[in-house]
């Protein structure tokens, strides 16, 4: 077998022989209905929701809070990350802040934000915002320190100094762990924006799978489940889609890491 | 430390004096509304209530705490044992990966509709929505650390005899053992999410529970209290099991994470 195919095979015999598995057994009445509804009826009820339903409005806004709170922390995270891995006195301004910061669950914190700015659009953004923003700068922060030295010398002997220190050295330098935070950071805040749209929201997908739940609609709990596992995914995809586009050079350093 | 030690690492100090100071300055004088944001003073005064019967604070730190330590000891029993095995044929270990990739960003307390559907709301719901990410991070670091172990150590133990279950605690755990420490501070961090998480939407009890009931009567120094606790844990479960771990597998450092 061609290794590619193989490989892809591997990937997702599991997966494939799982769904057909589901739909053979709840078709067949093996499995509860009440809990486990056939998967072709999860996905024309996906469909339908979305179509018809309230779930596409949920969606959208879901897409809009995590891209607006992902922003946010990128820029300010990137920039803060930077800064206190090249200068020890701004590390060690924010370092015990971060630090306290960073392990708290954010969610707690969604009460807290609810009373500053009031039950609304920005308490959620804020709160998927800050679980991001401290991970970023914590991960950028680390791989500004991984640069190593010489190359920074070097760079400076050669007149990479001021502001084309930054373009043209440290963020080629730092680009694909930089990539890579950021995929992660993102990752983490669909999660935390999902969560507090479950505790607290009216709208977003955590809170159409809350309202399916309360109203024991298992087949829409299923459907939300669904869309966000799939939101997860089209993450991790379109970081694996940019990141040749931005780093043009990697695949022909790390042959070994492109395809993990 | 020494003296002259803390004489240079002045900086470490200058963030939170200047936040917490700001905070009380700006509280006692109005400028912020004190029913939101009361000084911190009055925050640390009000603490005692761990220690009152009445508040019932006492026993919500217990409750969460065991909440945790259960969810992350099946988390790692569970994630180490399957992680292990999948990594016996590179068709299971690829195919979990596609499924666990699908799951991953799911955020746990989604699946709490679900289990209370199943199971009602028991306490057993609350420990299976908290294990799910977890788990899925325990595999992942598992199946990283088993990959990190040496051929040639797999394949010299298996000539002199190491099978079944002296491959499996002579050398598949202890070399994989980095990895899955590392995949165990990560989960710790999610499973306290997880837990604070449920706690705010259907626990009985917990700090979650607390912070939220005390949210929804606007007791707001209560709710500071509940926050300042749940930070001491993080803080405890990051920064102090890195201590401990350290010192029990100090060429732990070197080992780099699991791809998600």
């Amino acid at each position: 077998m061609n290794p590619t195919v193989r490989r892809w095979a591997q990937s997702w015999a599991i997966p494939i022989l799982i769904l057909v598995l589901w739909e053979v057994l709840t078709r067949a009445g093996l499995l509860d209905p009440r809990f486990f509804p056939p998967l072709s009826d999860i996905l024309v009820t996906t469909v339908d929701e979305l179509v018809n339903g309230r779930l596409g409005l949920d969606l959208v806004l879901t897409v809009q809070r995590l891209l607006v709170a992902f922003v946010l922390s990128a820029v300010l995270g990137v920039a803060i990350g930077v800064a206190s891995g090249r200068w020890r006195t701004v590390e060690m301004l924010i370092r015990p802040v971060t630090d306290t910061l960073y392990p708290l669950p954010k969610i707690a914190l969604l009460p807290l934000f609810i009373i500053i700015v009031g039950r609304g659009e920005v308490a959620y953004i804020i709160t998927a915002f800050a679980t991001a923003f401290f991970q970023i700068i914590i991960s950028t922060r680390g791989t500004v320190r991984d640069v190593p030295t010489d190359l920074i010398e070097a760079g400076r002997s050669f007149g990479a100094t001021g502001f084309r220190f930054f373009t043209r050295l440290l963020f080629p330098a730092i680009a694909p762990g930089l990539l890579n935070g950021l995929r992660l950071g993102m990752a983490t805040c669909l999660i935390t924006l999902i969560a507090a749209e479950f505790v607290g929201a009216e709208y977003g997908m955590g809170a159409a799978i809350r309202r399916a739940g309360q109203q024991f609609a298992v087949e829409e709990v299923y459907a939300g489940l669904l869309i966000v596992g799939l939101l997860g995914l089209a993450i991790n995809l379109v970081f694996r889609l940019i990141t040749p586009l931005v780093l043009p050079w990697q695949r022909r350093v790390q042959p070994a890491a492109v395809g993990r | 430390m020494s003296w002259r030690g803390l004489r240079e690492k002045w900086a470490l100090f200058v963030g939170p004096i200047v936040i917490l100071l700001g905070w009380e300055l700006l509280s006692r004088a109005g400028i912020i509304r004190a029913t939101f944001f009361p000084p911190p003073t009055q925050i640390i005064a009000r603490s005692v209530i761990v220690f009152e019967p009445d508040s019932g604070l006492g026993g919500d730190i217990i409750a969460t705490i065991l909440r945790v330590v259960v969810t992350i000891i099946l988390a790692v029993v569970l994630g180490v044992g399957v992680g292990i095995v999948i990594t016996l044929s590179q068709w299971m270990e690829r195919g979990t990966h596609t499924v666990l990739a699908f799951l991953y960003p799911i955020p746990g307390v989604l699946f709490f509709p679900f289990l209370t559907f199943l199971l009602g709301r028991t306490e057993m719901a609350i420990i299976l929505t908290a294990l799910v990410t977890p788990l899925i991070v325990m595999i992942l670091y598992t199946v990283a650390g088993v990959r990190s172990i040496d051929r040639t150590l797999l394949e010299v133990a298996e000539n002199y005899g190491s099978r079944g279950m002296r491959q499996f605690f002579g050398i598949l755990v202890p070399g994989s053992l980095p990895s899955i420490v590392t995949g165990i501070r990560v989960s710790l961090g999610f499973t306290l999410i997880a837990v604070i998480a449920i706690e705010m939407v259907g626990a009985p009890n917990g700090l979650g529970q607390f912070l939220w009931s005390n949210w929804q009567i606007l007791r707001v120094t209560d709710m500071y209290v509940a926050l300042l606790i749940i930070a001491i844990i993080g803080l405890l479960s990051s920064v102090g099991f890195d201590a401990v771990a350290d010192r029990l597998l100090p060429w732990r450092r070197d080992v780099q994470g699991a791809q998600i």
